[in-house]
């Protein structure tokens, strides 16, 4: 009798965690894996001359430094049929280009093979490169495209780009993006130091939550036995939910918009709600809830998001 | 009789524990589609609020196209007018055909189409146009998601106690919708 009650409340324990693992879905067809390593110039087609390169990606590291802003470039072959506008929205949200809060990245994405372009604007930088804008710049490419002068067309462009971002954050416009013939210069304002903790330190929090979850429930097993040891678990989980409640009363419904830094650190804005959602799973429900959105840190993206704004084009 | 206490007592936590995850995923699926649909009718009003610009851009070199543009302005008061979601998706879908059908005269006036003030106003809808086909898209993503958490079990048990219900998706559908590419 026991041995059957105890089973069924393993059952209905397994169900409940298996219900939360379910509804994960991760997919993102055709869209090239996020680069590690140079991401202002993801060039899958090599349409990008090594000099330019260069100076592309000192003029991105310094915006990205200053105001987070992040200015991509990514080549491809072809779109499969599909949209510019929304392979390039889906691009831009799945890479997570710009900053998570401020949404400031933008996307200059190039399908060689169809010959087709496309200016996709972040939130955050809407109001600095209207559609017009983009238009214009993009129309500037077209000459050099035709000529097949594509790397000095991107750079032209970005350069542009890059320009309206300065701006944007009221900062002097660095000659080096001012005027096309001059070495890089390499930033001079170091980094800004954020309070933004790093992927070990996730790990040392995880690592450190399981053992102590862990150490808790063989206490608690040795001490005062099976069936006593869950329900005491499950009040302290219940108390901990109940704590959420109340915070969620108290902030006044705010809780799910506060910056909660160890959790939410590189969450997709998506993932901010599901934070309390998860109660009966415990603690390992924050664990799998994160690492599923990890893929937008490991590049080096911010996790910024755009609603298509921008322009589109062809040569 | 302690110990068969204890087992109801943990039987009820757990019913509790689920309850409160189970509420909080309805209502955050629910708050979702609404933030969604406030992005679509900002969108939508936004491209509405290009009309008049455009309108009177276009008025003085097409005095003989009175019909197109009366047809344009009224699609737009249609879209400031609405109240519900499928009114909102009908006037927006009568102020693309509008729109498609001003374009295509446009094209019997160069000196229209030269106009810069013209060309940057055709970018500008354009770029809305594809904002409004994003804001779409999310929306419809969320009420699938809504309407998987509250119809599917255990979701439905207490979305029913709540009051809460499937929901339409946005009416336009993807077919009908074609950004206007302005070529030069």
């Amino acid at each position: 009798m026991k041995a059957a009650v105890r089973a069924v409340v393993c059952l209905v324990v397994i169900a409940c965690m298996a219900f939360l693992w379910l509804n994960e879905d991760t997919t993102t067809p055709d869209i090239p894996s996020a680069p590690t390593q140079d991401i202002y110039v993801a060039d899958f087609e090599n349409m990008v001359e090594p000099e330019e390169r260069q100076k592309i990606l000192s003029i991105g590291q310094d915006l990205d430094n200053r105001f987070g802003a992040q200015l991509v470039v990514v080549t491809i072959d072809t779109l499969n049929e599909e949209d510019i506008e929304s392979y390039a929205n889906r691009l831009f949200r799945t890479w997570g280009i710009g900053d998570a809060e401020k949404n400031n990245g933008v996307l200059l994405l190039i399908a060689k093979g169809d010959r087709k372009f496309r200016i996709e604007v972040g939130y955050g930088l809407e109001g600095a490169i209207t559609d017009g804008y983009a238009g214009e710049v993009l129309d500037g490419m077209k000459g050099k495209f035709r000529s097949e002068a594509y790397s000095a067309g991107i750079y032209e462009a970005y350069q542009k780009l890059a320009r309206k971002v300065y701006e944007n954050y009221g900062t002097e416009v660095p000659s080096s993006v001012l005027t096309a013939p001059q070495p890089a210069i390499p930033a001079e304002t170091p980094p800004v130091a954020e309070m933004e903790t790093e992927w070990w330190e996730d790990i040392l929090y995880y690592g450190i939550s399981i053992i102590l979850v862990l150490v808790v429930a063989f206490l608690f097993y040795g001490v005062i036995g099976p069936l006593v040891s869950m329900a005491m678990l499950l009040a302290i989980n219940i108390f901990m939910n109940i704590l959420g409640v109340l915070l969620y009363i108290i902030t006044m419904g705010h809780l799910g918009s506060l910056k909660w830094q160890s959790y939410t650190n590189n969450d997709n804005d998506d993932n901010d709600d599901n934070f309390w959602s998860g109660g009966s799973g415990g603690s390992s429900s924050y664990s799998s809830s994160d690492s599923s959105s990890s893929s937008s840190s490991s590049g080096g993206y911010g996790g910024g998001s755009s609603g298509g704004g921008g322009s589109s084009g062809g040569w | 009789m302690s110990k068969s206490a204890g087992i109801i007592a943990a039987l009820l936590a757990i019913v509790l524990v689920i309850g409160i995850g189970l509420f909080n995923s309805v209502k955050s699926a629910k708050i979702e589609v609404d933030a969604q649909y406030g992005q679509v009718e900002n969108q939508i009003q936004r491209r509405a609020d290009l009309i008049p610009n455009l309108v009177s851009t276009v008025k003085g070199y097409m005095q003989y196209e009175e019909k197109v543009l009366t047809e344009v302005t009224a699609a737009r008061a249609r879209v400031a007018g609405a109240a519900s979601p499928e009114e909102m998706a009908a006037a927006d879908q009568e102020l693309t055909g509008a729109l498609g059908r001003l374009l295509a005269v446009a094209e019997n006036y160069p000196t229209l189409k030269s106009d810069a003030h013209f060309t940057e106003l055709m970018r500008e809808i354009a770029g809305s146009e594809n904002r409004i086909a994003v804001a779409r898209r999310d929306y419809n993503n969320a009420i699938r998601e809504y309407n998987v958490t509250v119809s599917t079990f255990p979701g439905n048990i207490l979305a029913g106690m709540m009051g809460y219900s499937p929901l339409a998706p946005f009416a336009a559908d993807e077919a009908a919708h074609n950004v206007p590419q302005v070529a030069f």
